[in-house]
């Protein structure tokens, strides 16, 4: 008879390490199967998380597996299905009304489009360049990953991942590095999306600036690599406006224009409870009460910041960090609950 | 081939695996690690009588171990083996207690390594709170198990009154695949799923 088995070497990481993966993941880059099981087993993802995880790995073309090519490309029922689940956890998000309704729409024009080709229709092209205006932490980013999710299930994109770079990482410092430097960005973001955070910035210095060489370089690789990526331009509404009707040509190159609103208090609300459920916190009624009573009373109050999720995000950071100073001198006697439970006075303080 | 049984705490994943083997032909059944006897660990050999009392049970969680049971098909030439693995049940959310998250991650750990998905629900549990309910651990080893390989979803414990009536949601809700209503304690659905898994071996 066989031998016990053994799990796969998890190289389980630091608890630190672990809660920094967690808040930072979904920012940087999907996860190794080594952390879904490292942070599966510290307990820091559900088994349903975990399997989600692994079937997003698996499903990946790149990694080779004959089974999952086949299921990307050659069955219809399973592709179904995935773009399905990229759409559920888009309509999961908290709000966005309009932004939900025209990425469905997105959807359909794209089936419709390759249904067409198939049929030796005339078909528009489907690698959809896109504008992206809203004030920090309304989603952009979120939503950008989604999108290229959306688009690598429905075959548009091969791999659908997403880079976010922001000026720095597009302008060098001498003539001819800002190319160099784009390209490189390029290439690495091929096969999925390319968000340019803050976009106007790139054209904020004037023509002796390097930042129209980066323009430059982003408008003809969108010639050259022509369905091989997809480019968001995010930014300030305002600036967003104003930076496209100073760069005409570009308007043309983008044909779809998304508005991220900023949320209500409400909504930053059902965010916060989203954001704790996921993490096993909980507030208590009074705690719950506060803080929406806070972001009422500040709503409109914080010029840039108001409607922000990764403001709310940040509170809700600090207030686990003192939640934890509250009980780790008692921890002996601390129960699950507690462990589990902010009260309002974590989240008291300056913002 | 490896085919890995999988499911929610106590939907009868050792029962089906003991009594499957069985029928397929099993004599005997690797029982529970005995203690280390220095650095030498050395498994307990169970009799199928032995090992559905020791290895079943009405609590949830009572197999921590997989347990990997060797079975010979075919003859001569033909001869080929299966290896039915017993699995640590997935229960939806964050286990408190670090020992059985560990033992889930191994079965999480094996999903992606054997050749046939075995995935055994409660058909008498639907909208229970119980353990062994239906939910979304279900739903996300379906979604998992349907673009990876071969796969077969049983709807154990039919013996049991009401369970067929479930049948019908059940089939609705995993669409696209068939759902085998099977009993575990009588051996439903046994003789349907031997065919399968002898089509998946000599694939
Ligand atoms: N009536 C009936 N009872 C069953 C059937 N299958 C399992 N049971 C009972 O359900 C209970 C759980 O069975 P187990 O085989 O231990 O379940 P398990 O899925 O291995 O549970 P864990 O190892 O704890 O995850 C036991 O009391 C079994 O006798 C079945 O087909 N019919
Ligand atoms: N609608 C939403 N529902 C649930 N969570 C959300 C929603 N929008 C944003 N979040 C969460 O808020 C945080 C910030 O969102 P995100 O990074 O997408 O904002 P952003 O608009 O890209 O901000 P920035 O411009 O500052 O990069 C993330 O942790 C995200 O998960
Ligand atoms: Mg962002
Ligand atoms: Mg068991």
């Amino acid at each position: 008879m066989s031998e016990r088995m053994r799990i796969d070497k998890v190289s389980v990481a630091g608890r630190e390490e672990m809660i920094e993966l967690l808040n930072n993941h979904e920012s940087e880059r999907p996860l190794t199967r080594q952390e879904v099981m490292a942070l599966f087993q510290s307990g820091n993802l559900s088994a349903e998380q975990a399997l989600r995880h692994l079937r997003q790995l698996e499903n990946r073309p790149e990694n080779g597996d004959p089974h999952c090519l086949r299921a990307t490309f050659h069955n219809p029922e399973s592709r179904r299905n995935r773009v399905d689940a990229v759409l559920h956890e888009l309509d999961n998000l908290v709000g966005l009304k309009d932004v939900k309704h025209m990425i469905h729409e997105i959807r359909a024009y794209i089936e419709v489009q390759q249904k067409r080709q198939q049929l030796g229709l005339a078909s528009s092209p489907t690698t959809l360049h896109m504008i992206f205006a809203g004030a920090p932490g309304t989603g952009k980013t979120t939503v950008a990953r989604i999108i290229g999710r959306l688009f690598q299930t429905l075959d548009v994109l091969p791999k659908g991942q997403m880079l976010e770079v922001e000026r720095a990482d597009l302008v060098g410092e001498y003539i001819g590095h800002t190319a160099q430097k784009t390209r490189d960005v390029v290439r690495r973001a091929l096969g999925g999306v390319l968000f340019v955070d803050e976009a106007y910035s790139l054209a904020r210095g004037g023509d002796k600036d390097f930042g129209k060489e980066a323009i430059d370089t982003l408008v003809k690789a969108m010639e050259d690599q022509r369905d091989q990526f997809l480019l968001i331009l995010a930014g300030y509404p305002n600036e967003m406006a104003d930076f496209l009707s100073a760069n005409p040509g570009l308007r043309s190159r983008f044909p779809i224009h998304m508005h991220f609103p900023d949320y209500a208090p409400s909504e930053l609300m059902a965010i916060v409870r989203t954001m704790l459920a996921e993490r096993q916190y909980q507030l208590t009624l009074e705690a719950d009460r506060q803080l929406l009573d806070f972001l009422l009373r500040h709503h409109g109050q914080w010029h840039v910041n108001a409607g922000n999720a990764r403001l709310v995000r940040n509170m809700m950071e600090r207030a686990i960090r003192k939640q934890a100073g509250r009980l780790v001198t008692r921890l002996d006697s601390a129960t699950r609950d507690e462990l589990m439970t902010l009260i309002w006075a974590d989240w008291e303080g300056e913002w | 081939m490896e085919a890995l049984v999988i499911g929610k705490p106590n939907v009868g994943k050792s029962l089906f695996t003991i009594n499957f083997a069985a029928y397929l032909g099993a004599k005997q059944i690797p029982g529970p690690l005995s203690q280390s006897q220095g650095s030498l660990r050395k498994r307990s050999i169970l009799s199928i009588d032995e090992a559905r009392r020791r290895l079943v049970s009405p609590k949830s969680y009572r197999t921590l171990v997989p347990c990997r049971m060797e079975i010979n098909l075919g003859q001569g030439r033909e001869k080929k083996t299966l290896w039915l693995i017993d699995t640590t049940g997935i229960q939806e959310g964050v286990h408190h207690q670090a020992e059985i998250r560990a033992a889930m991650a191994t079965t999480l750990a094996w999903l992606s390594k054997v050749d046939l998905v075995i995935h055994l629900v409660d058909a008498t549990t639907l909208g229970s709170k119980r353990p062994a309910a239906i939910g979304a651990v279900d739903d996300e080893i379906y979604h998992y198990a349907r673009g990876h390989g071969p796969y077969l979803l049983l709807a154990n414990k039919t013996d049991k009154p009401g369970a067929q009536d479930n049948l019908p949601y059940l089939r609705e809700h995993f669409a696209g695949i068939s759902v085998i209503a099977v009993s575990a304690l009588t051996g439903r659905g046994f003789r349907e799923i031997k065919t399968l898994t002898l089509q998946y071996l000599n694939a």
